[in-house]
């Protein structure tokens, strides 16, 4: 190796060792710092964000489908008036509500939250003081970090898809008063930052079972900023991650690999 | 894998062995095979002899497109040859461990990330207890990988992080033990009759406490009357009966604990993210059999460090290893092993039973004459423990680097024709499978 090579790949060690004293742990305060700011926007007790919210919503569609007027406390739907047309019988007009006894649990609130509050944990798990030794050690709690925000914002992206006959199982519908007849059923889901009511009819036509369905849907403002600081947080582990596997094409690169004399150049 | 398109993986061994970052293990009860799953997805077999605990390198398990959580055993006959791995993505798969076949495969929304294999007093074989990102317990057959049934929560349902199922021994029935990630304590009993169709089966006792992101929960198989109860930062031992604490043991400074369970009424072992394993012998509070079961935290009476597992070296890991205690029975002789898998592919063994100086024989003597416990035990505890506490090394240590090294020759990449060149004869065997077959 001639001089300017053996500069240029002690220059590139010690960039390695700074990253891995320096930069990883500010990266790391900063994503820390974003996703806490994340936890305190959800309206459910989490990362020292007491107290459950409340926020009203309704939802409506055109024209007059359906009606439907929620009020939405932490990850529950605790009240809601729901009225809406029976398709083909264009003068029936189905109502029922959701009371507090039987609230309407949204389950993708409590997931995310839940892999939010995971991937925060992470981050908590290294000490400010830790001197990290190698890029493996780094990048596996990038990994581990991309892998819970990403499944955060999964959860609130794409709603899990339920069979008809499960959801008309289910627990939430069970709790509706009055219980909707037995060819008719409702849904609340979350897909972005929208929260969506859907209900469903079902006919048989022709001996074959047949699925109608009317959606309206209103704008959650927490859930933009959630799902805007989610994206930011992947965004910051991405670019660490990039940064990193710079230096990890050098496999002999760990902190101490440096000679002395090097150091003192 | 699932999906319409006929994939067929096929494995290359080359000169180097493949990167191998544990994530989970596994050892079959007789002792003849290790199962080991890493970050990457892939799943290695492992043919270990029971008598010297050899371990070789036998098959490389292509399936999974996420980190495997989750090992499991399919059967309770001794020599059905069938796991059930499980990854991060919601895949499950059903091994076949003598040809390495997928037998069955799904993949599902809810992502496991710890399963108990079960036998259930009204079932003919094993039942998968599932937790993970998910708010219910579910129960899956290991070799249909249907969904048998599962169990909800009426209060503050949330997220399931550890389960522990068990039959009491004054009952017939068996009984889910679990907590949830908040710190729920839930009870659920199982009459055998559970079906997909039925009701939701709701938990018949909840309660309350303070303990967040529990790792790991395990009833004492011994008396049934503790719980050992492992969070990052502490491990603590509960009352069954009321679920108040006994005791509590800190993580040593710098590690996190990972998992644990009982060795004895009085003892237990926890281990850490360092890849250390710890024994204690608990206080007098936490022991059932003994007269000041349930009282107060006395001062000089604390748990009380025994004993040390770990690796003489110490090597630089990437990530916290893979760690279970497993019971093997392998020629009539029970032993309790220690399995540790690494970052670097390396696998490490400890008999704990063999390691720890103190050992059931002094707890049967002390049922005895209880007087002579109590002397027992003073005159353990009033030696200096801590500065005399015995690290034992693991029985056997081994990894896929040394597999490859102990090869002569080594195993032949298609590529590496194209790096050497100037070495003829390197290259007896054109096979491009594996060495060992």
């Amino acid at each position: 190796m001639c001089d300017n090579e053996k500069e240029e790949a002690a220059n590139l060690k010690e960039e390695f060792e700074w990253v891995l004293r320096e930069e990883v742990h500010s990266i790391l305060h900063q994503l820390h710092t974003v996703l806490v700011e994340c936890a305190h926007r959800f309206p459910v007790p989490l990362y020292g964000n007491e107290g459950q919210k409340q926020d009203k919503f309704i939802l409506t569609s055109q024209p007059e489908q359906l009606k439907c007027i929620v009020t939405l406390t932490g990850d529950s739907i605790t009240h809601a008036d729901i009225s809406f047309k029976v398709l083909r019988q264009m003068h029936t007009i189905c109502r029922t509500s959701i009371n507090q006894d039987g609230p309407w649990k949204l389950q993708q609130i409590q997931d995310a939250a839940n892999h939010l509050q995971q991937a925060i944990g992470y981050i908590d798990n290294v000490d400010k003081h830790y001197v990290f030794r190698s890029s493996d050690e780094v990048l596996h709690i990038i990994q581990c970090l991309l892998g819970s925000l990403q499944r955060a914002r999964t959860a609130l992206v794409l709603p899990k898809k339920k069979a008809i006959d499960e959801l008309m199982k289910s627990r939430n519908m069970k709790a509706l008063s009055p219980n909707l007849p037995e060819d008719l059923a409702i849904s609340f889901y979350i897909q972005s930052h929208k929260l969506i009511f859907v209900a469903y009819q079902l006919s048989s036509v022709h001996g074959t079972m047949r699925i109608d369905s009317c959606q309206a849907d209103c704008a959650v403002p927490w859930l933009s900023d959630v799902l805007y600081m989610l994206t930011a947080s992947l965004h910051m582990c991405q670019q660490l991650k990039d940064k990193l596997c710079v230096f990890s094409q050098y496999k002999d690169f760990t902190v101490g690999s440096r000679s002395a004399s090097m150091v003192f150049n | 894998m699932p999906g319409t398109n006929l994939i067929v993986p096929v494995v290359l061994w080359g000169k180097y062995a493949p990167t191998h970052c544990i994530s989970s293990v596994y050892l079959s009860r007789d002792q003849k095979t290790l199962v080991t799953g890493c970050y990457d997805g892939q799943v290695c077999i492992w043919q270990v002899e029971p008598e010297t605990l050899k371990m070789t390198p036998r098959c490389l398990l292509v399936g999974h497109t996420a980190p495997v959580t989750c090992i499991s055993r399919a059967s309770i006959i001794q020599d059905n040859n069938f796991i059930v791995t499980s990854s991060e993505a919601g895949e499950m798969c059903t091994w076949d461990l003598v040809d390495g076949k997928c037998r069955e495969s799904v993949k599902i929304t809810q992502v496991h990330t710890n399963i108990q294999a079960y036998h259930m007093c009204n079932s003919e074989d094993l039942r998968l207890f599932c937790n993970g990102y998910y708010a219910e317990i579910l129960i899956m057959d290991p070799f249909s990988l249907e969904l048998m049934f599962s169990l909800s929560s009426k209060m503050n349902p949330d997220w399931i992080s550890a389960l522990h199922v068990l039959r009491p021994s004054s009952r017939k029935d068996d009984v889910v033990l679990a907590i949830s990630i908040t710190g729920t304590v839930k009870v659920w009993s199982l009459l055998g009759h559970e079906n997909k169709q039925s009701e939701p089966i709701y938990e018949n006792e909840s309660k309350q406490i303070r303990c967040l992101n529990a790792l790991s929960l395990n009833c004492c198989a011994h008396n049934q009357r503790t719980v050992l109860i492992v969070c990052a930062k502490y491990c603590q031992i509960y009352d069954a009966g009321d679920f108040s604490v006994l005791c509590s043991i800190t993580a040593p400074a710098g590690e996190r604990w990972m998992s644990g369970d009982f060795m004895a009424t009085d003892r237990v072992l926890v281990w850490s993210t360092e890849g250390k394993g710890y024994l204690y012998k608990l206080p007098a509070n936490s022991v059932p059999d003994h007269k000041g079961f349930h009282g107060p935290t006395v001062a000089h009476d604390s748990p009380v460090l025994y004993g040390m597992l770990a690796h003489p070296d110490n090597k630089l890991l990437s990530c916290p290893p893979a760690m279970r205690l497993v019971a093997t029975s392998s020629g009539g002789k029970q032993r309790r092993l220690l399995l540790r898998g690494d970052s670097h592919g390396v696998v490490s063994l400890w008999s704990v039973d063999d390691s720890a100086p103190l050992t059931q024989t002094v707890v049967m003597e002390a049922r005895e004459d209880s007087h002579g416990v109590v002397s027992l035990w003073s005159v353990d505890d009033s030696a200096p423990l801590t500065q005399t506490v015995l690290t034992h090394a693991p029985l056997v240590t081994t990894s896929l680097d040394a597999a490859w090294a102990a090869m002569a020759p080594r195993p032949v990449g298609v590529l590496d024709q194209m790096h050497a060149p100037d070495e003829p004869g390197q290259y007896p065997n054109h096979d491009p499978t594996c060495p060992q077959c």
